[in-house]
This record gives C-alpha cells, sequence and structure tokens, in this order.
C-alpha cells in the first residue's frame, strides 16, 4: 500500500513534535525511518496508527485521504504497529492477549483454534511462547514475538516495527526479517524504526531521515554507513569506540582486590576482580543475565561483592538502573525537579529554590531535553536514561545496570558510556546486562556469559573471544 | 420441607440482592470504572421499584425502572469522569451520601406500607426434587435469575470476545485504543449494563428479601458487596461463593442466637477477617511470580486488581 504523508504537524505545549512532515511509502517497500532520540519518529508512527490527532495535515493511503486520530480507522486500514514496549496486557494469559481488540476472532473463544495458530507461527519463527503462561512471566522479546505473530494472523497490510529486534536472537531476527521481505514481496508495507543502521541496511529499500521534527532527505538504499550516520547525528557524528578500556591499563598494582559471590548461578562460588573493573553480562533475552543484575540488589542479596574477606557492599552503596525505566526508574507522573529533590535531599524540609538551581545544573550536564518541570513519562526514551543516570548516588560502590542503552540512539548510548567511565574512575564495580555483544565488547573488561539461568563461560576480555562468547550463549 | 432444605432455600433468596449488586459492581471494575455509589444506588433503587409497583400496580414496571435508575447513576458517573476528568471515587462517594439522603426524603410516604411482593413461578413434578427443587421450580423470577447471572455472566467475561475487550479496556485503555477498541463506548455500555444489575438487585430488596420500604432499608449491603467483589478477585463465580458463604454466616448466627448467648454475634463478624486473609493468601500467589504454586491453581486464585480500575483515562491529544 502507498503511504504518503502531506504536511503533518504536531506540538507538545512548547515542543514542536513534527513540522510540515512529507514524504511517500511505496508499495511493498521496506522504508526506515531514522533519527536521533526525540527526532520526532515515535510522534509520526502514533499519527499513523491513530494514536495521536495531528495538529494539520493529511495521510493517504493508496491516493485515498485516511481519517486521523482514530485507532478504528486505522485498524479498519490494516495498519499493524509494534512498539518497543509492546501494547499488551500484563495480567492476562497469552491467549487472552492474544485476542484482545481483534476483530478475527469469533464470539465466543475457541482455545485450541488460537492455540494452534499462535504454535504455527512460533514454529515458522523458531520461538517458544506458552499459550498459558501469564504476559507478565513472557520477556520483553517473547511479548514482541506474539505482537508479531498477532499482527500477522489479524491481516496487517501496513506494519509498524518501532524499534522492535532488542528482544531477538541473531537467528530468529534473521527469520523475522526473511519473512519480512516476503510480506513486502506481496505487496505489504513495512516501516522500521531503527537505530541500527547495520540492520537498516540489511533489509530496508529506502530510509528517511528525520531531524528536529522534520524530514532531512529521503534516500535510497543502499548508502555508506558512514554517510547516513553523519546525516542522522550531524555534528556529533564522530562516534569511535577509543573510550574501550584496556583492562591491563586499569589492573595496575595498587587496584583492591574484589570478589564475587555467585552461588545461585555458578558452580563457581567466586570470582575474583580488580576494583572498578566492568563486567558485562552477555546472554539471549530470557538468559537470566537480568536476573543476575538484580540478584545483587536486595537487603538480603543471592549474590555478594566483597571488598575483602568478610565484608560485602552494603545495600546502600548499590545503584540498580533498572532497563524498564518508567515502571522500575522513575515515578512517571514526577517532575524533573522532583525526582532530584527526592535524591539530594537529606532535611525534611524542601530548599526548592536550590533544587531548583541544582535541576538548572543536571540538566545542562546530562544534556537532557526538558526543563526541571517536564513529568518523567513526557521524557523521551534517551533523556530518561540520563535522568537516569544524573540520580546515580554519590556513594555508588556497585553500580547494577540492566540493558542500559536498550532503546537508546548511537548518541544517547555514547553518552551514556561516557558518563559511566567517568564514574569507574571513582573506583566502583560496574556490573551490566545487554544483548549486544558489541556493547559487550566495547565497553566491558570482564565478560559473563548466561544461558539458560546460568552462567557458562567468563574471562577477560583478551582471553575471551566473540566467536566462543557467541557460541556460549546461544547453548553451545 | 426439611429443616435443612429451608435453611439452604433462606439462604439463596436472601443472597439474591447482593448476587445482582456483586455481579454488577464486577462487570463495572472490570472495564475500569469504580462505581463507588453501590449503597446509595440500592436504597434509591429498592425505594424507586417499590414505589413504582404501587403506582403501576406492575411488578416488571418495578423492576425495570430500579434497572434504568442504576444504569443512569453508572452513566453519570462516566460522563462526569470523562468529560470533566473528575476522579470516579470521589463522584461515586458523593452520589451514596446524597442518594441515600434522597431515598430517606422521598421515601418518608412509603415508610412501612404493606407492599407488592413477587409471586413464586411453580413446576409441578420437578419442585419436588429435594433442594434444587423449591431453588429453581418453585421460586420467584429475581432470585431464579440471580442463579442464573453467575455462570453467564463467567462465561461473558472469560469466554467470549466481547468479555476478553471489555476487561483488556479495563487493564490497560491505551492498549486497548490502540488496538481499535473504543475505550469510551466501553466504559459506558458496560458500566451502564453493571448499574442496571446493581439497581435490579435494590429492587430484589423491597420486593423479595424485605417486602417494603423503610429508612436504610438495604443494611449496608451495598458496602459489603463492594468488599465481596475485591475478595471474589473480580470475578462472578468467586464473589458468589463469597456472597452465599456471607449468607451461610448469617442464617447461622440467627439460628444460634437461641441456644447460645454471645458466641452468635460474634458469626456475623466473621466474614470481615476472613476476606482479609483471603486477600493475603492472593497476594502471597502474585509474589515471587507464583513459583511455589503449580500453574492451574496459581490461575485459578489470581484475583488481580483491573489494572486502570478507577484511573482516569486521556487519550493522547
Amino acid at each position: 500500500m502507498k503511504i504518503e504523508f502531506k504536511n503533518i504537524s504536531k506540538s507538545f505545549g512548547k515542543v514542536q513534535a513534527n513540522s510540515k512532515i512529507s514524504f511517500t511509502i511505496s508499495t511493498g517497500s521496506i522504508h526506515a525511518i531514522i533519527g536521533e532520540n526525540g527526532a520526532g519518529k515515535s510522534t509520526l508512527i502514533k499519527i499513523l496508527s491513530g494514536q495521536i490527532l495531528p495538529d494539520e495535515g493529511s495521510i493517504k493511503l493508496n491516493n485515498k485521504k485516511m481519517i486521523l486520530g482514530s485507532t478504528q480507522e486505522a485498524n479498519k486500514k490494516r495498519i499493524g504497529i509494534l512498539g518497543q514496549d509492546p501494547l499488551d496486557f500484563s495480567n492476562f494469559t497469552v491467549l487472552e492477549s492474544f485476542l484482545a481488540g481483534g476483530n478475527k476472532s469469533s464470539v465466543i473463544v475457541s482455545k485450541s483454534k488460537i492455540e494452534k495458530i499462535i504454535s504455527e507461527f512460533s514454529k515458522k519463527f523458531d520461538w517458544e511462547i506458552d499459550v498459558n503462561s501469564l504476559i507478565k512471566d513472557l520477556s520483553v522479546g517473547q511479548r514482541q514475538q506474539l505482537e508479531l505473530i498477532r499482527l500477522l494472523y489479524l491481516g496487517a497490510k501496513i506494519i509498524i516495527l518501532d524499534e522492535p529486534t532488542s528482544g531477538f536472537s541473531l537467528d530468529q531476527k534473521k527469520k523475522v526479517f526473511d519473512n519480512l521481505r516476503e510480506l513486502a514481496a506481496k505487496g505489504y508495507s513495512v516501516i522500521l524504526v531503527s537505530h541500527k543502521i547495520e540492520e537498516i541496511l540489511e533489509i530496508c529499500t529506502k530510509v528517511t531521515i528525520l531531524q528536529n521534527g522534520s524530514v532531512l532527505q529521503t534516500l535510497d538504499l543502499p548508502v555508506d554507513p558512514k554517510l547516513l550516520i553523519k546525516k542522522m547525528f550531524g555534528k556529533s557524528s564522530e562516534i569511535t569506540n577509543n573510550l574501550t578500556p584496556s583492562f591491563i591499563m586499569n589492573n595496575n598494582n595498587n587496584a583492591k582486590n574484589l570478589s564475587l559471590e555467585i552461588k545461585e548461578f555458578s558452580s563457581e562460588e567466586k570470582i575474583k576482580l580488580a576494583e572498578g573493573t566492568i563486567i558485562g553480562v552477555a546472554g539471549l533475552q530470557g538468559s537470566g543475565s537480568d536476573k543476575f543484575i538484580k540478584s545483587f540488589y536486595s537487603y538480603s542479596p543471592q549474590s555478594k561483592v566483597y571488598s575483602d574477606e568478610i565484608t560485602s557492599v552494603e545495600y546502600s552503596n548499590i545503584t540498580y538502573v533498572a532497563s524498564d525505566r518508567l515502571e522500575k526508574g522513575l515515578f512517571p507522573d514526577m517532575t524533573i525537579k522532583e525526582h532530584i529533590a527526592l535524591m539530594y535531599n537529606s532535611k525534611s524540609l524542601i530548599n526548592w529554590s536550590n533544587t531548583l538551581e541544582l535541576t538548572k545544573n543536571l540538566i545542562n550536564t546530562y544534556g537532557i531535553v526538558g526543563n526541571p518541570e517536564t513529568l518523567a513519562k513526557n521524557l523521551s526514551g534517551g533523556n530518561q536514561q540520563r535522568l537516569m543516570l544524573a540520580l546515580i548516588k554519590e556513594n555508588t560502590k556497585l553500580l547494577l545496570l540492566e540493558q542500559p542503552t536498550r532503546g537508546l540512539d548511537i548518541g544517547s548510548a555514547k553518552f551514556v558510556w561516557e558518563n559511566l567511565f567517568q564514574t569507574r574512575s571513582k573506583k566502583n564495580l560496574i556490573i551490566f546486562s545487554s544483548v549486544d555483544l558489541d556493547e559487550i565488547y566495547d565497553y566491558s573488561d570482564y565478560i559473563i556469559c548466561f544461558y539458560d539461568n546460568k552462567i557458562v563461560s567468563t574471562g577477560y576480555k583478551n582471553v575471551l573471544s566473540k566467536s566462543i562468547v557467541m557460541e556460549k550463549i546461544s547453548g553451545n | 420441607m426439611s429443616s435443612l432444605e429451608l435453611t439452604f432455600i433462606t439462604i439463596v433468596s436472601m443472597s439474591a440482592p447482593l448476587i445482582f449488586a456483586v455481579i454488577g459492581e464486577t462487570i463495572t471494575e472490570r472495564v475500569g470504572i469504580v462505581n463507588l455509589s453501590l449503597e446509595g444506588t440500592l436504597l434509591i433503587t429498592a425505594l424507586a421499584s417499590f414505589a413504582v409497583t404501587i403506582w403501576t400496580d406492575s411488578l416488571y414496571l418495578g423492576i425495570i425502572s430500579a434497572g434504568l435508575i442504576g444504569g443512569l447513576i453508572a452513566f453519570l458517573i462516566v460522563l462526569i469522569n470523562f468529560r470533566f476528568y473528575i476522579n470516579q471515587i470521589a463522584v461515586g462517594f458523593i452520589f451514596t451520601i446524597f442518594l441515600w439522603k434522597l431515598s430517606s426524603y422521598l421515601g418518608g410516604d412509603f415508610v412501612r406500607i404493606p407492599g407488592p411482593y413477587l409471586d413464586e413461578i411453580s413446576v409441578p413434578i420437578l419442585k419436588e426434587i429435594p433442594f434444587l427443587g423449591p431453588v429453581f421450580f418453585d421460586n420467584n423470577i429475581l432470585v431464579l435469575s440471580s442463579i442464573i447471572l453467575i455462570p453467564l455472566s463467567w462465561f461473558f467475561l472469560f469466554r467470549t470476545k466481547f468479555g476478553v475487550n471489555l476487561r483488556a479496556v479495563g487493564e490497560n485503555p491505551s492498549a486497548a485504543d490502540a488496538r481499535g477498541l473504543d475505550v469510551m463506548k466501553y466504559r459506558f455500555i458496560y458500566s451502564f449494563v453493571g448499574g442496571v444489575l446493581i439497581g435490579i438487585g435494590g429492587a430484589t430488596f423491597s420486593l423479595e428479601v424485605k417486602y417494603g420500604w423503610s429508612e436504610g432499608h438495604t443494611l449496608n449491603y451495598g458496602w459489603i458487596a463492594l468488599a465481596i467483589v475485591i475478595f471474589g478477585g473480580w470475578n462472578p463465580v468467586r464473589g458468589s461463593v463469597g456472597v452465599y458463604g456471607f449468607g451461610i454466616l448469617q442464617v447461622l448466627s440467627l439460628k444460634l442466637q437461641s441456644l447460645t448467648i454471645g458466641f452468635s454475634q460474634i458469626l456475623p463478624l466473621i466474614p470481615f477477617p476472613l476476606m482479609i486473609l483471603t486477600l493475603v493468601l492472593i497476594q502471597s500467589a502474585n509474589k515471587n511470580e507464583g513459583r511455589w504454586f503449580p500453574k492451574p491453581i496459581r490461575l485459578l486464585i489470581l484475583g488481580n486488581q483491573p489494572q486502570s480500575l478507577g484511573i482516569t483515562y486521556k487519550k493522547d491529544s
């Protein structure tokens, strides 16, 4: 289906999210939309899927004007969206969540029929989804998989994928991409919103670059990836890996030795490491790597870090940064200023004018796009993560990061890591998990591989090669 | 008729208004709306059905008008919430007090008038079956409907497409909207339906359980119903088990009054700590991802509050 955006504008208060966006997506193409965090991608996609009514402009599908601001209309036009955080129902069973809102099922629910559909699709993509479990017991990746199955089953003709592949393993991703190509060949339109340049170059035929809410350019692919990055970030495009630490440099003789006690996950009871090490926990979605990170953070933790033979790092000196930022990290309905007040005030009466000053400073230092009165839920993903960094306790000795750059663009991810390296110079231990092997190799000194809730391999980066890690985390 | 059978029938009949109220409120809360006006709605509809029946001499008109008034009140709560973003709980609470005062003001003329009541519908032969016969084949239409409503509403909520969509709206309205469900329409329709059932519950009071009208006629059952909805984990069948359990303890305490002194007074109090204990059990099934419960048992006792219950829904603008 041909999609024409014409002069789409939308502002939220003073923020112009989209301004006069016009471009065309042709029938049967896989079209990428890229741009920095806050460039207006999500807004544009929400307008196409009827969740947001634009201030002005129109969208034509196959030369017919579409009614905007109505999800009913978008569903009728077979527009399906797969979000970064899947729009599903956490207390429902897989079956119920699959059915909700679908107009294809019969009045009385037929369990066996739906089970068959889900298992057929799962087989095709090599997924495992238990239809009887609850949505909240699934990993984000599994939830995305289920959503994709649902969209395909409902016969979506325009499939929007908003930053979708973080939950898929390499093999799974390949199968999904193959399937998307097949659909495009049949005349479906696929829109891929992604920060991952390689991914875009691999499957997309065209790319539209957004910048500050406007279209910068629409290009035919393939092009030189460096050019794409340059266009996407303008000046801030010098992405280098010179941040990569060398553990040897760091492993000086003065550094104290630490040991990790990790009985729950490994037959080896302890791992000895130098202070200031960054530990990357590699594993696919659902491998237990996130559980491992979380196991350090509790009053009576399953896993502990000892700074010498007897003393373990205290709860009050641990900071845990969850991957689900709005649910576990921030208070969605509180302002940036209020977050800062909570973190940096020890007295019972809050000094608001000091807090305001501090907030302004932190907003500057961390480059948060927003003002002190902006609610956390209204920040973009990248800015939420920046706020989380601004909130890391000063006395942190153990910093736990769950998927720290999930859903962030390259610029924001780079900022996060630069910031974390500063923290490291204060001789802390950082443990982070990631499904992205490049991230693990770029930023960690020591690597722990996870498969099926167990540690399957550990070692310093220079000893453990990437191909070994790849094999280990996929269960070989 | 044995005395055990008689007790059984008393419990089933006495519980009818609570069954209507609990199921009505369960449906309402499943779509994400708290109708806190329950106590007030029961009072005003009990009065209305009685008054209309006296004026028109038609029991059915009495029941229908009570249903419509109950639906209208629920509709108003949703309307005020949607149009002016005023908290549902605040509005419901004000409605309770207002309707309670209104019922005692308007009801002055109806106090202690001997009233009409519903006749039994008797089916010969079948009504001779012990226990089931008198309940199903020698009973009035309201008690009978209250029993049929239990499996019916369960089936609707958990086994039909409309039920799944209704609950989806109560769980996550934004996601439901993204999937093309009209959140507003769902909330209006099913709150109205729930309100109608609550209204019929009110009619059941004045036409079946306690004939006629008196001030505070509904014995605070509205508040009890609100608690039983939670106790029942927003499930009509479990809620009804709660209602009948409550009824059994009430009847027991009446029966035992003559035999013991002191103890029987405690019986009516038992349901409340019991409810709290049950809630603790449900909560522990949720915790730790319910690891130590076998999956079917866990699904059975899970009683999650609809996640957007009572939260004003505002579409991104």
